[in-house]
């Protein structure tokens, strides 16, 4: 009686399996293709006069670039050398040193001849104690903040104690910005007045160099794990949030770039101490948008704003997968009232559930669907048609997948040799088999056990000044023995 | 659940098998696009570098010349290349105002724009007449405004209305539509900043002190006309030698006495 119960449990299950492939696969096929129409869109069309006027007329809302910093004494001074090198008239950038252990705040006092002052006494927002403000006789545009350890959000909170403007960009120490990145960005907010916050996409540089004004030299990775993530990032973050800011429904600016409105952010608290606090932000804006009545919109750019480094080592891809997932998780539970309610329009009833269902519930939902599939098979009660049916969604929509993708990565870079597409077209083949798999189980692992608040470090290389000749490119990996 | 109607799996079969071979040959479809656009911005960047040039060399002689700029190749790039041009004052502004008059570049495009029949090549076309220093194409934005538009749209339509403007009558009618609809379409401050800065700069002194009273005296959006009050008190000290430059004043009576602008 029992087994009849669970073979009927599981045949059942079969059926909700069945649907969630169908439906993510359908809205990703959207996602994907939206963006493309989208990307190509903006291909032909550059608004360089517009960007000029405003840049020259300086009615742009200038930016202060908030980078916090945590034992990144690889990066943190080529990241707030290329920051300080922009092309933007009025920003201020502030380097945050969060108690890193290591030698970041000493690098950064070496590279800029930091010098202390007075720090401000009054606090918009909470953090752990500063020890000290420091400025560059040579950067006049350039804080560093010295403080107590606190984590990322706190690291934020205390620059934007400290930012002097309208709009904070929030990048991580290992990013680099694209020149014109932050006019662009701002610009969003200068047209439309209701843009509370803004990104735009984030290229992957592994595998690439830099020179000395900063600019990139594409290059292909020499790692399966490094270029499967160029796809990855394209067919889950460039195509989602293009399709979300369309209906303006986006709820991620990505940590690594995104500019925010100061005033809003302080009247919400803040950043607040979560795994992902860039999704909970952005949450928590639209929130107090939605509950004091205030038209709002959360705005993307479908073209690579900035660059950063990609785990390259499976332990620190599992890590970050993890530490994603658990900020999926927690930011939906601390705002889980917006879920499915009418009053939050089209975050509450679309995108929030969109995340719930397929971004959590999905890893496990295959997970079950494959074991009970292998169950049922094993015992007789499901044939080889329907496995061949189960294959075919799982696998080839996926590989079908991955290639429209790569449509996406053709459209937004432009020095892809045709043998990098080819390279690419293969690992997009093998994404389904070997990649996706293990990290929807680290998805899955995250899940139960999003409690853990522990925040899974990264790998960070170093990035080294391209040769004087740039069509060498190289990327170092100065950093194998730390890796080891 | 034995799945025994082979037409299921036979139908999924062949629609993911079409979708994989789409994907593939949709690579390779893509990457002609792809050579097909980038060697069609390259032939009109070459266009552009040549007009360039000339523009560089004999901007004076370009208002006396008789060139023939027909084709369609030739107008992208001449107005790419006119799109380059940052006036230092109001004399070249309105050096570039008679050129872009002379060849009818802004017709030429409106045209291009009006007959395409790809969105994309519609937004390709307006976006070069948006780059224009001046046009007299404000029937078509008064067109796309009154006909509704994505915020998007809007925003470049009016930046391509602003600097169309060229005289006291039309900076009226331009207040009046954007009072009326920026604040439907959320249009930010300092983007209307720059929109009257536009306006400013392509106005006599006179002109600018008529818009000025006139704006006081009328019931329009109060956030217009706390704006343009703010940039056109900014505007004055920023800029006194601009403002009172004999040269401007005398070329646009010499202009409007031949009737060569306006």
């Amino acid at each position: 009686m029992i087994s009849h119960h669970l073979i009927a449990s599981l045949l059942l299950f079969q059926f909700v399996y069945l649907i969630n492939l169908v439906l993510t696969n359908i809205t990703s096929t959207l996602f994907v293709f939206y963006s493309l129409f989208d990307v190509s869109k903006n291909y032909f069309t550059k608004r360089t006069a517009l960007l000029k006027s405003v840049a020259k007329n300086r009615v742009y809302l200038p930016v202060s670039i908030l980078m916090p910093a945590y034992n990144e004494e690889l990066t943190v001074i080529n990241s707030a050398k290329s920051l300080l090198n922009i092309d933007f008239e009025e920003y201020e950038v502030i380097v945050i040193n969060d108690g890193s252990k290591d030698n970041t705040f000493k690098k950064l006092q070496e590279a800029f001849e930091l010098y202390p002052v007075a720090a401000p006494s009054e606090l918009l927002l909470k953090h752990a104690a500063i020890r000290q403000v420091y400025r560059s006789p040579h950067y006049k545009n350039l804080t560093v903040i010295d403080k107590e350890n606190g984590g990322k959000a706190d690291a934020l909170n205390a620059g934007i104690n400290l930012s002097r403007y309208p709009l904070f960009c929030s990048i991580d120490a290992d990013t680099i910005l694209e020149q014109d990145s932050l006019l662009r960005t701002s610009l969003l907010f200068i047209q439309d007045e209701r843009v509370i916050a803004a990104g735009g996409h984030i290229g992957i540089s592994n595998g690439s160099s830099f020179d000395k004004n900063h600019k990139i030299h594409l290059g292909l990775p020499s790692r399966f794990i490094e270029r499967i993530q160029i796809i990855e990032y394209a067919r889950g973050f460039l195509a989602g949030r293009t399709f979300w800011s369309a209906i303006n429904g986006l709820l991620i600016v990505s940590g690594a770039f995104g500019i925010f409105r100061k005033d809003l952010v302080v009247k919400i608290g803040g950043y607040r101490h979560t795994i992902g606090e860039d999704f909970d932000l952005v949450i928590r804006m639209r929130r107090y948008c939605y509950d004091y009545k205030i038209p709002h919109k959360v705005s993307f750019i479908p073209e690579i704003m900035c660059w950063t480094q990609a785990p390259t080592d499976s332990n620190s891809l599992f890590k970050q997968r993890n530490r994603w997932q658990r900020g999926l998780i927690e930011s939906l539970f601390y705002n889980k009232k917006m879920i499915l309610n009418p009053r939050y329009g089209i975050t509450g009833l679309i995108t929030l559930p969109y995340y719930l269902f397929v971004e959590i519930f999905n890893p496990l939902i295959a997970f079950m669907g494959a074991i009970s599939i292998l169950l049922l098979y094993l015992a007789g009660f499901i044939n080889q048609n329907t496995i061949l049916l189960f294959f075919i969604l799982e696998f080839v929509w996926g590989m079908a997948l991955n290639i429209f993708a790569l449509w996406l990565i053709i459209f937004i870079r432009e020095s892809y040799s045709f043998k990098m597409i080819l390279r690419f077209t293969l690992d997009c083949m093998l994404e389904p088999f070997g990649y996706k798999p293990v990290t929807k189980m680290e998805q899955l692992i995250a899940t139960f056990t999003f409690l853990n608040r522990e925040w899974g470090e990264i790998q960070r290389h170093k990035i080294e000044e391209a040769p004087l000749n740039p069509s060498v490119s190289t990327v170092v990996a100065a950093n194998k023995a730390s890796n080891k | 659940m034995h799945i025994e109607n082979e037409h299921i799996i036979n139908y999924t079969v062949w629609a993911i098998f079409a979708l994989t071979i789409l994907s593939l040959f949709g690579i390779i479809l893509l990457g002609i696009v792809k050579i097909f656009t980038d060697n069609y911005f390259s032939k009109y960047q070459h266009e552009m570098q040549h007009w360039e040039k000339v523009l560089e060399k004999d901007k004076k002689e370009l208002l006396t010349m008789d060139l023939h700029i027909d084709n369609l190749k030739e107008v992208i790039g001449f107005a790419m290349a006119l799109g380059e041009q940052e006036p230092n004052n109001y004399a070249e502004y309105l050096q570039l105002c008679l050129i872009i008059r002379r060849y009818s570049i802004d017709t030429k495009l409106t045209r291009a724009y009006k007959t395409s029949f790809f969105k994309f090549r519609r937004r390709f076309f307006f976006s070069l007449l948006a780059n224009l220093p001046c046009s007299r194409q404000q029937k078509l934005y008064k067109n796309i405004i009154k006909n509704g538009c994505t915020q998007d749209c809007y925003s470049l339509t009016v930046f391509a209305f602003s600097k169309s403007v060229s005289s006291a009558k039309e900076a009226k009618t331009f207040l009046k539509i954007v009072s009326d609809t920026a604040l439907l379409y959320s249009l930010g401050q300092n983007y209307l900043k720059l929109l009257f800065l536009n306006i400013l700069k392509q106005l006599s002194y006179i002109e600018q002190n008529k818009i000025k009273e006139w704006l006081l005296a009328t019931n329009l959006n109060l956030l217009i006309v706390r704006t343009f009050m703010e940039v056109y008190k900014n505007y004055e000290t920023a800029a006194p030698k601009i403002l009172n430059n004999p040269l401007r004043d005398n070329m646009e009576i010499n202009n409007l006495k031949e009737g060569t602008f306006a």
